[in-house]
C-alpha cells in the first residue's frame, strides 16, 4: 500500500510542482486538486494518509475545509498569508514559498509513522542532502 | 531706527502679501469716516460709511437722512442723548456702540468713535468720527453666552427640592430632592432646624438667619432668597430659594414651606457672562482710532490723545512728530508710506488708505491702519493733509491665524491622504503578499526540478523555464504597482494620462482582492480617454472606488464589478457599477464625509470617499453617486485633455 498524499490548491503550476517533485519518493501516491469539492469527493471514496491544503481558496479557506474532512488523516495548511497561524486540526502549517527540503523531511517523518520506517530512503535525489 | 537687515526680499515678498490680505480686511470690516460741522450741522460721510449703512451715495446724497433711515429706532434716543450728553460735559471723544437697519432688514451693531474739535471758547466746532463694523463680534460672543446660559438652565432645572417647617413641633422634613441636592442620606439628617442650618455656607448663614427672622416677624408671607450650601463632600453649591409663611389666625407664623433649586451652572454661568462681557469691552477697546494733521504749507504735524497711544509716546516727547514718526513706524513702510503720499498729492488725489506697522518702545510691533485726505486751495495746491489711524492688529493677526490654521488643514489633509494610502496599502498587503508567494513557490519548486536529471529532454526543460518566467513577471508585475506607492513626496505630478491605462494598473491592485471574494471585475472602455491628471492619485481614486464596490458585494448572490469608460465632447467618464441595489438616501449624504463608514469597525477608516472628493476636486473633476441607477454606481468625470474648457 503506498502512502496516498492528497494536495489542495487552485494554482495549477503549484499543484503540478507539488507532483512533479515529491512524485520520486518511493511508495508514495500523490492526487493534486485545484477544486476543494473534488478533494472532499475523493476523501469519500478512499481515505489519504496525508493531506496539505492552501488556506487561501476560491471562494472559501483552507479552514472551512479542513471542518468538512472527517477521519484520523493529519491536515497540514499551507499558506502565502501574512498572518494565519496554525490552529487545530490542522498538525503543521508551511509558509509559502515553502522549504521543499523540509516538506520532504516532514512527509517522510508522517510516511515513517506509517509505514516500516527501515523501508523508506530518501536520498533528496540529488537535490538535496538531509543531514545527518 | 536702522533698516531690519534680516529682511530679505523674501520677506518683503510676504510682506506684501500680508500686507494685501490686511487691506482685503480693512475693506471687508470697513471703517468708515464721517465729519459733522455744528454751526453749520452739515455731516458729510465717506464711501465706507455709505457701505455700513447699506445704501449709496447716489440714494441718498445727504448723510443726515442716512442717519435718520438708518440708526435703529431703539437706539435712536441713547445715540442723540450719549453725543449731547458728551459734548454738552465737555469731553473730547465720545465711544459708542449702536444698530443700524439696511433697508434689505439686516441689522448691523456698529461703533462709532469720534472726537469733538472745540473754538476758543470750549464750544463745539467739529465732530470728527470713525464708525466700524462689529456684529460679528457682538453676535459671536452673544451666541456664545446664550448657549451657555441655556444649557446650565437645562442642567440646572434637574435638581429641585422641597421641604416643610413646623414652627410648633420644629421638625423639619425634607423629601428625596431636597436629600439630592444637599448630598444627604436620610440617616445623616435628624430633621432639626439646627441641621437645615449647617448646610448654608458659614459665610451666608448669618444673612439667611437675619432674612428668616425679618420674614417670621414681618407681616409678609413669602421670600426669595439665594445662598451657597456645603455639602458633606466639600462641594459648594449655589441654590436659590422660595419661602412661604403659614400664620394662624393671630398672624403667629406656624409653618414654613419652600423650595430650593440648584443654580449652581446658571450662576457660574451668569459669572462668566460678566466675564465675557468684560472681554468683550476690551477686545472693542483695543481698537483704537487715532488723528492726526499736517500743515503742508507749515510743514507741522499734529497728534489728538490716541494717536499719542497708539505711537506709545507721551505728548511732548517730542517737539518735531515728523521725528516721531521716523523712529516709531517700521523702517520697510516708512518709505512707502511717503512714497504714496508723494504720489497722492502729485496726482491731484484727494484721499489714500494705507497700512504700516509701528515698533512701540516694548519691542511689540502693532499694525496701523490710515486713512488720509488732502486738502487743496482754490488753485488745487495741497495746503493740508489729516488722517485717521486705527490699530488693525487684532485683525492682522486673526487673518494670519487663518492662515495658519488653513495651512494646518491643508497639513492635515496630507496627512490623511498619506494615511489612506497606507490604509489601502494595509489592506491590499495581505493579497499581495499572497500574489507574490505563490509565483515564489513556483519558482523555487521548478528551479529545483530542473537541476533533476529527469527534466533533461530540452522540451521539458523549456517547458519549465516557461513557467518560471510566467511566475516572475507575475511577481514583476505587482511589485511595480507597489512601487507607485512609496512615493515619498506628496506633490501632484500633473501630466497626460489615457484613464484607460490607469484603470488597467487600478485592477491588477484589486485583481486579488476581486478573486479572493469571486468577485469579477469587468471593464469596457470607449476610447482612451486622455485626462490631466496625477497618475497616482488617480489610480488611488479608482483602488479605493473599486475595493469598495467589491466589498459592497461580497455577500450578495449576484456580485459583479463593471467598470466603464466613455468620452463626451469635453469630459471623460467613468463609471464604476456594482451588483448592489444603491445606496440608502440617508446615507448618500454623508457619503463623502471624512470619518463616515458603514463596514464593520477595523474594517474601513472611514477616509476613502473622503479622499476620493479630495483629489477630485483638486483635477477640477467630479465624484458622483449615479442615484437613477438601479444597480450602486459612481461616477468620475474629468475634463478632456486638450479641449479648452472655457470654449462653448
Amino acid at each position: 500500500m503506498p502512502f496516498k498524499v492528497f494536495f489542495i490548491d487552485d494554482e495549477p503550476d503549484i499543484c503540478q510542482v507539488f507532483r512533479e517533485y515529491f512524485r520520486r519518493l518511493p511508495d508514495i501516491e500523490i492526487q493534486t486538486f485545484t477544486d476543494p469539492e473534488d478533494a472532499l469527493r475523493a476523501v469519500a471514496s478512499g481515505e489519504p494518509d496525508l493531506i496539505f491544503i492552501d488556506y487561501r481558496l476560491p471562494d472559501t479557506t483552507g479552514f472551512d475545509v479542513a471542518k468538512r474532512i472527517n477521519g484520523a488523516v493529519p491536515l497540514v495548511l499551507v499558506t502565502g498569508e501574512l498572518s494565519v497561524k496554525r490552529q487545530s486540526p490542522f498538525v503543521k502549517v508551511f509558509s509559502k514559498p515553502f522549504d521543499f527540503v523540509a516538506m520532504g523531511v516532514f512527509i517522510q517523518d508522517q510516511m515513517k509513522d506509517k509505514i516500516n520506517p527501515d523501508s523508506v530512503h530518501w536520498d533528496g535525489g540529488g537535490v538535496f542532502v538531509k543531514e545527518d | 531706527m536702522n533698516a531690519d537687515k534680516r529682511d530679505n526680499t523674501q520677506s518683503a515678498d510676504s510682506q506684501r502679501s500680508a500686507l494685501k490680505r490686511m487691506s482685503d480686511i480693512i475693506e471687508a470690516v470697513g471703517v468708515g469716516v464721517w465729519e459733522l460741522d455744528i454751526p453749520s450741522g452739515r455731516l458729510t460721510f465717506d464711501d465706507t460709511m455709505y457701505k455700513l449703512y447699506g445704501v449709496t451715495r447716489m440714494d441718498f446724497p445727504d448723510p443726515m437722512e442716512v442717519n435718520r433711515r438708518g440708526i435703529h429706532p431703539d437706539d435712536r434716543q441713547r445715540m442723540r442723548e450719549g453725543i449731547f450728553d458728551r459734548i454738552s460735559s465737555g469731553e473730547s471723544t465720545f465711544d459708542i456702540t449702536f444698530r443700524v437697519v439696511h433697508p434689505d432688514g439686516q441689522i448691523r451693531h456698529l461703533r462709532v468713535k469720534a472726537t469733538v474739535e472745540r473754538g476758543e471758547q470750549g464750544e463745539p466746532l467739529k465732530i470728527f468720527g470713525t464708525d466700524f463694523d462689529v456684529t460679528d463680534t457682538v453676535l459671536a460672543e452673544e451666541q456664545r453666552v446664550a448657549a451657555a446660559e441655556k444649557l446650565a438652565k437645562i442642567l440646572d432645572a434637574a435638581s429641585v427640592g422641597t421641604w416643610e417647617w413646623d414652627l410648633r413641633t420644629q421638625v423639619v422634613e425634607w423629601d428625596d430632592g431636597m436629600f439630592k441636592l444637599f448630598g444627604l442620606t436620610r440617616e445623616a439628617f435628624d430633621g432639626t432646624p439646627e441641621a437645615f442650618a449647617r448646610i448654608v455656607h458659614p459665610e451666608d448663614r448669618q444673612l439667611s438667619w437675619q432674612k428668616l427672622d425679618k420674614i417670621l416677624m414681618g407681616p409678609g408671607s413669602s421670600f426669595e432668597t439665594r445662598f451657597r450650601a456645603m455639602l458633606p463632600n466639600g462641594q459648594i453649591r449655589y441654590c436659590s430659594g422660595t419661602y412661604a409663611v403659614e400664620r394662624d389666625a393671630n398672624g403667629k407664623p406656624i409653618k414654613l414651606s419652600g423650595i430650593n433649586l440648584d443654580i449652581t451652572r446658571s450662576t457660574l454661568a451668569e459669572i462668566e457672562k460678566a466675564a465675557a462681557a468684560k472681554k468683550l469691552a476690551s477686545i472693542l477697546d483695543a481698537v483704537a482710532v487715532g488723528t492726526w494733521e499736517c500743515d503742508l504749507e507749515k510743514k507741522t504735524l499734529e497728534f489728538d490723545d490716541p494717536m499719542y497711544r497708539l505711537y506709545g509716546i507721551k505728548k511732548g516727547e517730542f517737539a518735531d512728530l515728523f521725528e516721531a514718526a521716523g523712529q516709531v513706524i517700521h523702517p520697510n513702510d516708512l518709505a512707502r508710506l511717503q512714497a504714496t503720499a508723494q504720489r497722492c498729492i502729485a496726482d491731484g488725489l484727494s484721499n489714500f488708505q494705507e497700512e504700516f506697522r509701528v515698533i512701540l518702545r516694548d519691542g511689540s510691533v502693532r499694525h496701523l491702519s490710515v486713512k488720509t485726505t488732502i486738502e487743496r486751495n482754490a488753485a488745487g495746491v495741497p495746503i493740508r493733509m489729516s488722517g485717521v489711524d486705527y490699530d488693525v492688529t487684532s485683525l492682522v493677526e486673526a487673518a494670519e491665524e487663518k492662515q495658519r490654521t488653513l495651512e494646518t488643514l491643508e497639513l492635515e489633509r496630507m496627512k490623511s491622504l498619506r494615511n489612506a494610502r497606507l490604509a489601502s496599502l494595509g489592506e491590499m498587503a495581505a493579497g499581495i503578499a499572497h500574489e507574490i508567494n505563490n509565483p515564489l513557490t513556483i519558482i523555487m519548486g521548478t528551479s529545483l526540478l530542473l537541476r533533476n536529471e529527469d527534466s533533461g529532454v530540452l522540451d521539458v526543460r523549456m517547458s519549465k523555464l516557461d513557467t518560471i518566467d510566467k511566475a516572475t513577471s507575475r511577481i514583476a508585475k505587482i511589485v511595480s504597482s507597489l512601487r507607485k506607492f512609496s512615493r515619498s513626496d506628496d506633490k501632484s505630478d500633473y501630466k497626460e494620462h489615457d484613464l484607460a491605462d490607469i484603470i488597467k494598473e487600478a485592477i491588477i491592485l484589486t485583481d486579488a482582492k476581486s478573486r479572493r471574494h469571486s468577485v469579477p471585475v469587468s471593464v469596457r472602455t470607449h476610447g482612451m480617454g486622455k485626462v490631466i491628471c496625477d497618475e497616482i492619485e488617480i489610480e488611488q481614486v479608482l483602488v479605493n472606488l473599486i475595493n469598495n464596490a467589491i466589498d459592497a458585494v461580497t455577500d450578495r448572490d449576484e456580485k459583479w464589478v463593471h467598470i466603464e469608460l466613455s468620452e463626451t465632447d469635453r469630459s471623460v467618464i467613468v463609471q464604476i457599477r456594482d451588483s448592489g441595489p444603491g445606496i440608502d438616501p440617508v446615507i448618500q449624504k454623508k457619503l463623502f464625509q471624512p470619518f463616515f463608514t458603514t463596514k464593520p469597525v477595523g474594517q474601513g477608516t472611514g477616509l476613502g470617499l473622503s479622499i476620493v472628493k479630495g483629489i477630485m476636486d483638486e483635477h477640477k473633476a467630479t465624484v458622483d453617486l449615479v442615484a437613477s441607477d438601479p444597480h450602486t454606481c459612481f461616477e468620475l468625470s474629468f475634463p478632456k485633455a486638450g479641449v479648452n474648457q472655457n470654449a462653448i
